[in-house]
Parts: structure tokens; sequence; C-alpha cells
């Protein structure tokens, strides 16, 4: 694992409330909190025990914290000369704790789209502001394939502070890596230190990962799925696929690498009004309908195939990363069963 | 139930080699053993894929809608909860009913397949009905589990356990018992302060990310061009926000009023856990009570509360 | 009355709510039913939940 650590340590339980005290005191903290049964959210947390750490992934991706489902990019008053542009409100620092592995590969992967040949202002100044507690793996949920893709339960680069909890949520004590000058900030200030690590980190990391490596219920190969753009394009597998599909939101809007989003304009009646960029889902029936009224994807089949070929193919072919981080969460949402890691199967078989 | 699913891979064989319908809409084995999922069986070759158990959650009848304007029939599997929706379409001027051919199916309740895998302890398990309840099998084990205690949360107020419209009955008729009250939860709401009930569903809308899962799963959601799809004029706003998202929820539980028959496809497919069965049951209740109407799609035909005037219909406003 | 009793189900204040059967030609029935509203309005608090923010 290639990791820039610039200081590695071990901390308590109580150490890591101490070290979210201080964002939480001051309304800055956003962190995983059982809301529902079987429903976990990245929240405002202002007492760091309210924290859930007993939890596989959030349901919704912290991804929201960097391209959130809806923002107010522009506001405005008035009209001709007298226009008066209003820019939205400074955005204010935040820490988000409590980021997995897959969720912290995804920035990656969202990276060169936001931050690429045409920077988008809202995220860069979002991903400066947010300073990245990952928080390692216990345990693989029944829907996660992150390693099929090469990513490590355990640990992440794109973490500011990465977190590899050495037991059990339960006995407490975490790996605690700085991989950022934020990072390092963020931990100088809470006044927490950790101690000297027994084994060398990349050591006990590794074999936390073989560990939780050989505990997860699906073992993927995705190895020749991006040559599916090609060969199966035309194929009938993806109309039979369709047959079931709803054509809703869930598997993209809970996916974190999903980005897509629309720029919606609202108007008063009076003139004034604001530009909001929010979340668009390409499986939605008008995703690409054109001012013609020609629909490139007129039917389920063609934007369900799009959808999957991008997390399997696309992203790879243009950005040289999977699209897809394994984190299973459009597996255990979809009410009809579209499974994507199946799909992966299914795929190569038909190329064999 | 496992002659439920041969008797129903027989006909569904039968059916297509026959030439009596050219589509079989059932349920087949998903991805892993948790999960079942739609299957479009065309031919007859493919009738194995074909099961009934008690995963078997979905209403299959919204996919009934892709295939009525092809030639021909199409059969379709019905519980009692989803044969309500084809009485509704029907009303509501959707469907045919010779386009349909109804492979009805007597449920006796569902199983939450979160309790299973607690029972268990362990994912790899299969679940099958039996009349003393549930039957759990995993390699090297069994448990025989009580019905109650183990049944899916929307099976707890069932009120057609047998299908009320079918061309065929697979299974046994299942005595039904008089179910606990279906509007009790909504009774709790309304026990609420004002305060404290916008409270709670302000928390909850305050999750929902306009996936539109609850209205495309929703049989009674049929229009052709829904009104939230369409930009110019925005009835509601498109962007995600509690208002927008409150807006939506109360717009559409008033475009499905009297037409919902109470299935609870909106509930289960909402990936963010809102009770939205209880805004629509909130309108069932108050259909009741305001017109004395049962559940829509009990029976066809029936008059439709909001689609029906009657000199002695309560006039509060007026 | 359906609305009605929905709105007062998540807490929005029922007497929000006017509903009138008003001909083009009532143009006086109109303004008075407006009025009554807006009137009735002022005395509730005010409820932002269905505010559209832009």
């Amino acid at each position: 694992m290639s990791v820039t650590t610039l200081t590695a340590g071990v901390i308590s339980r109580e150490d890591l409330v101490r070290l979210l005290a201080g964002p939480a005191s001051e309304g800055r903290l956003m962190a995983p909190v059982r809301v529902a049964p079987e429903v976990v959210l990245f929240v405002p947390v202002r007492d760091p025990d309210a924290i859930t750490l007993d939890y596989v992934n959030s349901t919704v991706p912290p991804k929201e914290y960097l391209f959130p489902r809806a923002e107010k990019i522009l506001g405005w008053r008035g009209s001709g000369p007298q226009l008066e542009l209003i820019l939205p409100p400074e955005l204010q620092p935040l820490v988000l704790f409590g980021v997995r592995p897959c969720d912290l590969r995804a920035i990656t992967v969202l990276e060169p789209v936001f931050g690429g040949a045409y920077p988008d202002l809202y995220w860069r100044r979002r991903r400066e502001l947010t300073t990245i507690v990952g928080l390692g793996c216990t345990e693989p949920g029944p829907y996660c394939f992150c390693v099929a893709w090469g990513i490590s339960p355990v640990a992440a680069p794109e973490a500011d502070l990465m977190l590899t909890p050495l037991e059990p949520p339960a006995a407490g004590g975490y790996l605690v890596a700085v991989q950022s000058a934020k990072g390092e900030e963020l931990l100088r200030r809470s006044g927490v230190g950790p101690q000297a690590a027994g084994t060398e980190p990349a050591v006990l990391r590794e074999r936390r990962t073989a560990e939780l490596t050989a505990r997860f219920r699906r073992l993927i190969d995705p190895t020749g799925v991006e040559r599916a753009a090609e060969r199966l394009f035309e194929h009938s597998y993806w109309r039979e696929l369709a047959r079931r599909c709803l054509g809703c939101g869930i598997c993209t809007f809970l996916c974190p690498t999903c980005h897509c989003f629309n720029v919606i304009d609202r108007t008063a009646p009076d003139g004034s009004g604001g530009r909001y960029r929010c979340w668009d889902s390409c499986l939605f029936e008008r995703f690409t309908l054109q001012a013609s009224g020609h629909n490139p994807r007129p039917t389920r089949a063609e934007r369900l195939r799009n959808r999957l070929l991008h997390k399997l193919s696309y992203h790879r072919t243009r950005y040289g990363l999977e699209g897809c981080t394994g984190c299973g969460r459009c597996v255990a949402a979809c009410p009809v069963n579209i499974d994507i890691a199946e799909v992966v199967a299914d795929l190569k078989g038909l190329m064999t | 139930m496992k002659e439920i699913t041969l008797n129903l891979r027989a006909r569904a064989m039968e059916l297509l080699a026959g030439g009596r319908v050219d589509l079989v809409i059932g349920y087949g084995t998903g991805s892993l053993p948790e999960f079942v999922r739609p299957v479009f069986v065309d031919r007859p070759e493919r009738a194995g894929e074909l099961i009934f158990n008690p995963l078997c959650a979905q209403n299959l009848t919204k996919y009934v809608l892709d295939y009525r304007d092809r030639p021909g029939r199409v059969a379709v599997v019905v519980k009692g909860c989803d044969s309500r929706s084809i009485n509704q379409m029907m009303a509501d001027g959707q469907l045919d009913r010779e386009k349909v051919f109804l492979l009805g199916i007597n449920c006796p309740g569902l199983a939450d397949p979160s309790l299973l895998t607690g029972a268990a302890g362990r994912r790899d398990w299969q679940v099958e009905s039996v009349p003393e309840g549930f039957r759990l099998r995993w390699p090297g084990g069994e448990r025989l589990l009580p019905r109650d205690e183990f049944l899916m949360y929307r099976c707890r107020t069932c009120e057609h356990h047998n299908p009320v419209v079918y061309d065929e009955l697979l299974g046994d008729p299942v005595p039904q018992d008089e179910a606990p009250d279906r509007f009790a939860e909504v009774r709790r709401i309304e026990s609420l302060a004002p305060a404290e009930r916008a409270a709670y569903w302000d928390a909850l809308f305050a999750r929902c990310l306009r996936c539109y899962a609850c209205r495309n799963a929703c049989p009674a959601c049929t229009c052709r061009e829904c009104i939230f799809d369409r930009p110019e004029p925005e009835w509601v706003a498109r962007v995600v926000a509690p208002q927008s998202n409150l807006a939506y929820h109360l717009v559409r539980a008033m475009h499905v009023a009297g037409r919902c028959v109470d299935c609870g496809e909106c509930d289960r497919v909402c990936p963010v856990g809102i009770p939205l069965r209880e805004i629509n049951r909130k309108v069932l209740k108050e259909l009741a009570v305001l017109f004395g109407a049962p559940t829509p799609g009990t029976a066809y035909p029936a008059p439709e509360p909001l689609a029906t005037f009657s000199v002695t219909d309560p006039e509060e406003w007026l | 009355m359906l609305f009605q009793r929905l709105l007062e189900y998540v807490g929005v204040a029922p007497e929000r709510l006017q509903v009138r059967w008003i001909s083009g030609s009532e143009g006086q029935k109109f303004a008075a039913a407006v009025s009554e509203l807006a009137a009735r309005l002022q005395s509730l608090e005010p409820d932002e939940r269905l505010r559209d923010e832009l």
C-alpha cells in the first residue's frame, strides 16, 4: 500500500472522543449516526458519544459533503442594469468522520471529474475545507466487495487522518496515520498524542487486510469486464436486465462515485431567484431528453446499460480509474435485485 | 409452499406452450439467499425459474403496464395484496381484464429476511412456508420459526391472504383472521401534538433523496407524464429540500388517494427507511371514516369514493 | 377535506387551506374569500415548512 504517512501511532477510544470534541462543540463535525434500525446517516453531531461506531457503512454515501444533493450556487435580485448577483455564503471548514475506504477511494475516482480539466469551484472549496477522518472496517458487510477493485478495507490514502481499528469497536484502540497537513492540524489541536505502535503500522495494516479479505462473502474478479463496453454493447442482456428495473434513482443516489447533476434555475414572480446544482440520475427518463424531443436513451435498457458500463468500463477508459468501489449500497437497496457484482460475472461469462 | 412453486411452474409451462400467454411475470431466486427478483418467463423451457417463497414481497402488477399495449396476454403472479392492484387498474381504465392472466397465490404471510438471518446466525439459508410457520434451513441445520414472530412488517396487518381476483389459484385458501388495526400507527401519529407531528415528519422528509422509487414502484402511479417530471411549470421544486420534499409526498398521496390499494411497496423500496405507508394509510383511514370506503381494489367494479357523488357525502367545507 | 386532514397529519395548521367553489363571474365572492383567508393567516403562527425557498 503506498500511503504518504507523516506520522503514525496508536490512540485509544477515549482519545478518539477528544479528537472530535473540538469540532463537535463548534458544530463542525459530521459523523455517522443510526437514525433508524437499518439507516445510518452522516449528520451534524454535537456530542461525540452520539456517533454510531457499530455500522458497516452509511446508507447515503458521504459524497454529499463534497458534492451535496442540492446546493445553491448563485442567487440574484433585480434585472437588467439593476441585476444584483448574490454569491452563496462562505463555506465553513468541516470535519467528516467515519469515512470507509470504499468511500475514500470514491474521492479519487471523482477527482478527475470535478478537479480535472474544468475544475469545479464548489467541489474544490469543499475539499479544501473538509478534514476527512477515515475509519477502516472491522467486518465486511454482506454486500461489500471493495477488495475486488484492489481497495483495502482497512486504510486508504485519501483521508487526512486514517484510523484503522485494531480491535473490534468494543475494545477500542486505533492505528492512526496522519496523511496530510490538515490531518496533522486536527491532531495537534485536539491535544491527542498517539502512542508508538508496537508493530510497524504497514505490517499491521497488511495483516488486517488479509484477515478481513478472507471474510468477504463473495469473491468477485472483475478482470476484463471493461471490454463489455466494446463487445457486448448491442447484446440483448441489457434489455433482459432492464425488464425489472424501475427506473428510480436509488442506485445512482446511493453510489459514492455517481456524480451526474442538474443545474436548475428557479425564479420568483418578482424576477429574483437562484441557481441550484443538484443530483440527477441517468436512469431517469428525461436524463438525455434533448430540446428537439429526441432521446438517445429512449428506454430503460439503454439507460441501465449506460450506468453499468460507466461503472464497469467508461470511467476506467476515460480516467484510468475503476468506476465502482464495491461499497455494496446499490446491491442492498435495489428493490428489484439488480446486483452489479452479479452483472460483472454475467458479462464476463458472456464474453468467454 | 414447495407445492405452490411446482404448481406455478407447471401452469406457466402449459400457458406458454399452449400460446395462451406470451409472458409469465413472477418471482425468481435473487443473487443471494435473502433476495428474490422479478423474472419474465417468455418460453416454456424457462418456467423452472419461477418460485414462490416467503421473500416474495414485490408487487409485480406494475410491470403489467409495460406490456398492455403489446398484442397477446401476459400472466402475472399475484398475492392477495397485489391482486387489489389489478382491480384498481381496471377501475382506473388502465387495464383490460383480458390482457392479463392472473396466477393467484394464497399467501399466509412473508418473512423478514433480516430476522431470518438473525435466527440462523448466518446468511446462506433458505426459507419456506409450512402450516406451522417458516421452515428455515441452512447447511447442517434447520429451525421451525413461529410465523407471527418472523413476519415481514407489511404482513402484520394483512387484509387479504387470498387474492380477490384471479384466473387460477395456486395453493390452499388461507383463513382470514381479524387483522390488527391497520391504522394503529396512523392513530399514534394523530395523537401527537401538532408541533411533534411536524417534527416527526420533518425529520423523515429531510432524509428523502427524491429518488422517486416510491412513485416508480407504485401500481397506482400510472400517468404517462408524471407531474413531478414536468420542468415547466415546475409544480413541485425538483431541487431536494425539506419544503419540496414535504410537498412531493403530500401531492403524491393526494394523486393516489382513493386508488392506493395499500400494497406497501412505497415503504418497502424507500432506500432511507421513510414509513411512507403511514401517509397513504392516513388517506385510506379518512376515506373509510368519511365515505365508509373499503380498501380500494377489494372488489371490481366498486363505487370509488373520490369519483362518486352521493347526496349523503360529508360537506364540511361548503 | 381529505387534503385538510392530510395537512393536519403532517403538522400544518388545517386552517391554512381554503377551498371554495367560485365561478369566474363571481368576482366579489372571490375577493371576499381571499380577504378572509388572508385575515385568518395573519392570526396564525408563521409556518415556513411549505414556503418555496429561492
